[in-house]
């Protein structure tokens, strides 16, 4: 059941702007004004340099899951613990898309609702995929994967002459302070790669082209990047008050109808992404409980991923209440650890691993040596 | 214990689950498979106006309504109340209907409303009614039942729409677009200035007029009356778009620009490409004490603000391809054989920089005076000449920055080929 | 033992429960009692008269000391297959199908003569795929004759027919073709495997077989590919897959099956590339009309009118305006209506069925319209929705449930349940991996190389490698000629 190299790139360009079209372009421009685009643009190239990290960790685990390869390097007990920091990374995204997913639907679609029908499907489809496992993700992506990059650029394109450029002059008026300030307060919106954590051993490099992996995470950046221009450039000062970056552009876009019908199907496609994104991650969760209670079947781990995502339909909080709540640099303390100090921790325990297992074989051998000579 | 377990796995196995949720999706669905069309239990409006009058809110509203007849799609409904919401309400109880405001494609606010600040009212709309924020934003002038009534006759019997007449304008005369987004963007900007078209309702047969049969079914809170239709020369109301544009600042009225204001100001604005110049007593070899009419193709402006010894400099630099329209001589000079490109003239162009040299000095003291930023400059400076141009207010009143900026213009006239 | 030609033959009858068609013609041959046993109405009596009995009666050549057997199989009779049993039962069997049988008194064996009587339909352009251009030929009911179009076609020494016999009472012929060196062997021994353990009664047509060859039993989803022409047959042969051929049916069964397959058309072979790439995108966005534009339509009706634009909308309000009933129970009425329309008109006769078919769509449709019960948009889209079924018609017996799940979803949900109701099928249908190939390819997993002849297609010598989308012989991958 392994996933191709081009799926993997394909789930990581997901995965990189599954979160960036919601509220988290409003969100920077609190604290960042009209530089956000450059906090978005930094954390995401970091996020990109910890794929390749990722991807070398990955190599050297070979056929090993991510429990057996921690466990080697770091031990039991570690293992566990790395595992559930792992799973608080993954129970934030997974809220976050949920929450996000749900005001957007609600806000953009709907006069009235009810939530809680509207969660049980998801479910369905969540638990589904979850139980089916990552190939099964892998592939849904690799289908609507041109439809949802085609519609975000068509989206993008059709705001751009609507855009005021003097809106993102002058630059670094207030230094750099705030962006970082921003940068940090709003990071569990970032850590993209963690997902492939969980997908140790399920990788076939058999067809591994690292520009291809470059290309996708440039052009991730490069959309994301585009979009963010285009909001930016069109609302300015208003920025703060639109939480929904890819509907409100559309809207705005479009004189006479609401959302017009082409970019109607672009927000439908939009939708269609943070549900598989929403299944990625929960299949993380699903994943890392497998590992840390020695669970044999699918089956638990995912009715638990059901269960978690129900009780997010009780929270009624708006996304900015929720970033409030649960995106608090608590949640940034989690990201910065399992996005950025993990895969360090790791290639060190490796090769330190490594280096010491090098050194006892030679040993062992130096040793061999000397009795075949005391032989002769 | 292990039957236990082993029901409770066949109860929870996950073809069974899939099964359970979906009779629970369709236990808390089965309501929507007799639910009416959400257009019939909503009145969706197309148009809303808003209006004070003595401590009154009063709201009008364009209603879709089906019907065969096409003549009776857009009916007007109103009613008042102490705040927007209750007005909106009595609305409501009166046609037995929730609002439905996805569809609300002007707001047009009235000359009160206008005057005491319209912020509130937008931000109910938008935020509680969801109105899109597109929606296209203008003043009226009369009675708001009166011109809910008349734009929504002008859409049945002209097929004209409002929000379209206004969306045209903004490539001849106004000088931006004019919705609620736009708004906020101008009211949240340091200079905090809104433009919103100006649109009235007259009596009589002026200018610019379009003449709408004022008949139709309207109500007041609470009750719902039916007039009969009648085109009488009496219920004749007129729309009239004359240009002129009203200015908010703070989210209030200040003043209002004339057509002729607009399009001087418009020459500032690269997005309104569209115009026509008049200028008079040409006189050459070509020309003959000449009026003549200038259309112009295409326009590019640069404006590069900077600093001199302390003082703002303001350049402007406006590039104008333009087409003689008309020429109008009481007494040619001789019978000439007129190619495209012998009319434009030296002396012609020379007036045209005149003309507009002049008419840009005058739009440049009319902001002066009235103390209002419409050509963009607090804007350039901040961007682009941040740190001098903040020394600079730190020294003079903000009020009047426009008062102590050097403002060069340099014009320059092409012929389209 | 030594056979008595009259007694073996009151055997047989007896054991055939004295059937009527079951007849004997007894000769002497050289003072030796000879009974021709055959079943009357599957044997040629032409063949009968001219290869048995004629050189039976006129055989006049010295026979002396000579085993009458060896000299009946050697010199008399003039048939191609002489077959010898040894076992009576084996020898009623092949009775059955259509062998005569010769007992030849004081003999220790019984010979067989194949002399079938071969009714053959004539070969016609099969109705379910008719080509513009290309060949018309398609299958008849008779194996042989079946066998005998793909050997027409096919020339090489790599290309296998393996004989089952599936049916304890039918003891039909089934003829599991594939090209040696092509096909993956694994899928073949697998398909062998499974049609060797099918126990029934009898197979009459060849989707008796389908049952056994999915691997998703209660799947709505449609595993095994079927063709009545045997070009196509070939063509899918050339790309590695196995054609399973019943006697008695016209469709041939292929295996493995991509969801690709029912998108591309025998017609699409032979048409200009650019062209076939406009079609099939073309299909593709019938594929979503068809399932999903009732339920969308319904969607926009209950939730989300402000997505239309104003005018549509004042459109549709006017014409649905005094519709006594729901846009769900109103679409459900036209949908029932079309499928009843549909049901009893391909089951009619062609001469009632035309005028059926008008009375239906037009008179039928546009009363309910006039009556106000439906909207003419509601109409529309369901007929719409109805006609773009049959864009591919390989699928149009899942699309019309898929359609009526849609408009459950729709109605239900709105778009939200729309969009989650298309993952969940696309999810479904990744799954879907038969006979070491993925449903979905190369699509699902995307297959770089095969994208020549998928949404679009190039000519024919772009496409110089076989699919890696079905399983197939990838040492063999090269396209030869």
């Amino acid at each position: 059941m392994k996933i191709s190299y081009r799926q993997l790139s394909i789930m990581v360009f997901m995965s990189f702007i599954a979160l960036k079209f919601l509220a988290l372009p409003s969100l920077l421009y609190m604290e960042s004004k009209n530089m956000s685009m450059f906090v978005a643009l930094a954390l995401m190239i970091v996020d990109g340099l910890y794929v390749f990290i990722l991807l070398d960790l990955m190599k050297k685990s070979g056929e090993k899951n991510i429990y057996e390869f921690m466990k080697s390097c770091v031990g039991t007990f570690f293992t566990k613990i790395i595992l559930i920091i792992l799973i608080l990374k993954y129970a934030l995204v997974v809220g976050n898309i949920s929450k996000g997913l749900e005001f957007f639907v609600v806000e953009n679609l709907y006069s009235e609702y009810n939530w809680f029908v509207f969660v049980l499907p998801l479910m369905i489809l969540v638990g589904f995929m979850v139980y089916k496992g990552v190939r099964n993700i892998a592939r849904v992506g690799e289908i609507v994967y041109w439809a949802i990059v085609i519609g975000l650029i068509y989206i993008a394109l059709k705001a751009l002459s609507g855009v005021d450029v003097l809106s993102f002059l002058p630059f670094f008026k207030d230094g750099f302070k705030p962006l970082v300030n921003s940068a940090w307060i709003h990071l569990s919106w970032f850590g993209s790669a963690t997902f492939m954590f969980m997908l140790f051993g399920f990788v076939d490099f058999r067809e591994e082209k690292k520009s291809r992996m470059i290309k996708y995470i440039i052009f991730a950046i490069l959309i994301v990047q585009l979009l963010y221009f285009v909001f930016y450039g069109l609302f300015g000062v208003t920025c703060p008050t639109h939480n929904y970056c890819i509907s409100d552009i559309s809207q705005f876009s479009s004189t006479y109808s609401a959302i017009d019908e082409l970019s109607w199907l672009v927000v439908s496609m939009w939708i269609v992404a943070q549900a598989i994104q929403l299944a990625l991650f929960s299949y993380c969760i699903a994943q890392a409980l497998k590992f840390l209670f020695d669970m044999k079947d699918n089956w638990i781990p995912t009715i638990i991923v059901m269960l978690y995502l129900l009780a997010w339909s009780f929270i009624g909080e708006n996304t900015i209440r929720m970033e409030q709540i649960f995106f608090t640099p608590y949640a940034s303390i989690i990201t910065f650890v399992a996005q950025y100090v993990l895969p360090i921790i790791l290639e060190v325990a490796y090769s330190i691993k490594h280096r010491v297992w090098k050194n006892k074989m030679r040993l062992k051998h130096e040793k061999d040596e000397k009795e075949v000579k005391i032989n002769i | 214990m292990k039957k236990m377990k082993k029901k409770l796995k066949s109860i929870f196995s996950p073809k069974k689950l899939v099964l359970w949720l979906s009779i629970l999706i369709l236990i808390f669905t089965v309501p929507a498979f007799n639910k009416s069309a959400l257009s019939q239990t909503q009145a969706i409006v197309t148009m809303l106006c808003v209006e004070k009058e003595e401590d009154m809110i009063k709201v009008a509203a364009t209603v879709l309504t089906p019907s065969q007849d096409k003549k009776a799609n857009f009916q007007v409904y109103s009613g008042e109340g102490e705040t927007l919401g209750y007005a909106v309400d009595s609305v409501s109880l009166a046609i037995g209907k929730e609002m439905g405001f996805a569809q609300c494609k002007i707001m047009a606010l009235g000359e009160n409303i206008c005057s005491q600040g319209v912020m509130q009212v937008l931000d109910y709309m938008t935020r509680t009614k969801k109105v899109g924020r597109n929606a296209v934003l203008v003043t009226f002038t009369g009675d708001v039942v009166d011109f809910t009534q008349s734009v929504a006759n002008l859409n049945l019997e002209k097929s004209l729409r409002l929000d379209r007449i206004v969306s045209f304008d903004k490539r001849y005369i106004l000088t931006q677009d004019s919705n609620i987004e736009t708004f906020y963007i101008g009211y949240y900007s340091p200079i905090s200035l809104g433009l919103m078209p100006k649109i009235k309702l007259g009596t009589s047969d002026e200018f610019n007029a379009i003449e709408v049969a004022n008949s139709g079914t309207s109500s007041n809170s609470g009750s719902t009356e039916s007039t009969s239709s009648s085109t009488g020369g009496e219920d004749k109301k007129f729309i009239i778009n004359d240009g002129t544009v009203s200015l908010f600042r703070d989210g209030r009225h200040y003043i209002d620009m004339t057509l002729d204001e607009v399009k001087k100001a418009n020459i500032f604005v690269n997005d309104a490409q569209k115009g026509t110049i008049v200028v008079e007593g040409v006189s050459d070899h070509i020309y003959n004490d000449a009026k003549v009419v200038v259309n112009i193709l295409k326009k590019d402006i640069s404006i590069k603000p900077d600093f001199k010894d302390g003082t703002p400099i303001y350049k402007t630099d406006v590039s104008l391809t333009v087409f003689i329209d008309e020429v109008i001589e009481e007494n040619p000079s001789e019978r000439l054989l007129r190619r495209n490109q012998d009319f434009l003239t030296n002396a012609l162009i020379e007036k045209i920089k005149q003309k507009m040299e002049s008419d840009m000095r005058e739009i440049i003291s009319y902001c002066q005076n009235n103390k209002v930023d419409l050509l963009g400059v607090y804007k350039h400076f901040y961007a682009l000449k941040n740190k001098e141009f903040e020394e600079y207010l730190s020294k003079v009143n903000e009020e009047n920055y426009l008062d102590g900026i050097d403002y060069q213009i340099n014009i320059e006239v092409k012929s389209e080929n | 033992m030594k056979i008595d030609a009259v007694k073996t033959f009151e055997y047989i009858k007896k054991k055939l429960h004295d059937s009527g068609d079951l007849k004997s013609r007894t000769v002497q041959f050289f003072g030796t009692q000879i009974c021709l046993c055959y079943i009357a109405p599957i044997t040629d009596n032409e063949l009968l008269n001219r290869t048995l009995i004629y050189p039976l009666i006129n055989f006049s050549a010295e026979i002396k000391g000579k085993d009458i057997v060896q000299v009946l199989q050697d010199r008399v009779l003039a048939n191609q297959e002489v077959t010898v049993f040894s076992n009576i039962q084996s020898a009623i069997d092949k009775l059955l199908a259509g062998n005569t049988l010769i007992l030849v008194d004081g003999a220790n064996k019984i010979l067989g003569c194949d002399i079938e009587k071969i009714t053959v339909r004539a070969v016609a352009e099969p109705p379910t795929s008719v080509v513009i251009k290309g060949p018309r030929e398609g299958f008849t009911e008779s194996l042989k004759f079946n066998l005998a179009l793909i050997r027409k076609r096919v020339k090489s020494d790599d290309f296998v027919v393996k004989m089952l016999e599936i049916g304890k009472m039918t003891k039909t012929q089934v003829a599991v073709v594939y090209y040696d060196s092509i096909a993956d062997k694994r899928v073949v021994k697998d398909i062998i495997k499974r049609l060797q353990s099918i126990k029934i009664d009898g197979i009459i047509d060849s989707h008796y077989l389908v049952a056994y060859l999915q691997r998703n039993k209660k799947s709505l989803f449609k595993q095994v590919g079927d063709t009545e022409k045997p070009d196509i047959l070939v063509g899918k042969m050339l790309e590695g897959r196995v054609g399973i051929i019943v006697d008695g049916s016209p469709i041939v069964l292929t295996l493995p099956f991509v969801l690709l397959e029912d998108l591309q058309n025998s017609d699409d072979y032979y048409t200009q590339p650019i062209r076939v790439t406009f079609v099939r995108a073309l299909r593709l966005v019938g594929v979503v009309l068809a399932v999903l534009l009732p339920g969308i339509y319904i969607a926009l009706e209950l939730y989300h009118y402000k997505i239309l634009p104003t005018e549509f909308l004042i459109t549709i309000m006017n014409s649905t305006q005094g519709i006594p009933f729901s846009p769900f129970i109103e679409i459900l009425f036209i949908i029932l209506l079309f499928e009843i329309l549909y049901e009893a008109n391909i089951r009619m006769p062609q001469y009632f069925g035309m005028a059926m078919s008008i009375v239906g769509a037009l008179i039928l449709g546009e009363t309910a319209v006039n009556a106000g019960l439906v909207s003419p948009p509601a109409v529309m889209i369901v007929a719409l929705s109805g006609i773009t079924f049959y864009i591919i018609p390989g699928q149009a017996s899942q699309f019309s449930i898929l359609r009526l799940l849609g408009v459950l979803v729709g109605t239900a949900l709105g778009i939200y349940g729309i969009l989650l109701f298309c993952v969940f099928i696309l999810s479904y249908l990744s799954n879907f991996d038969s006979y070491k190939s993925a449903y979905l390819a190369p699509t699902a997993p995307y297959i770089e190389e095969d994208q020549k002849d998928s949404y679009m297609r190039k000519t024919i010598d772009e496409m110089k490698k076989r699919p890696k989308s079905i399983a197939n012989n990838q040492h063999n991958a090269t396209r030869r000629g």
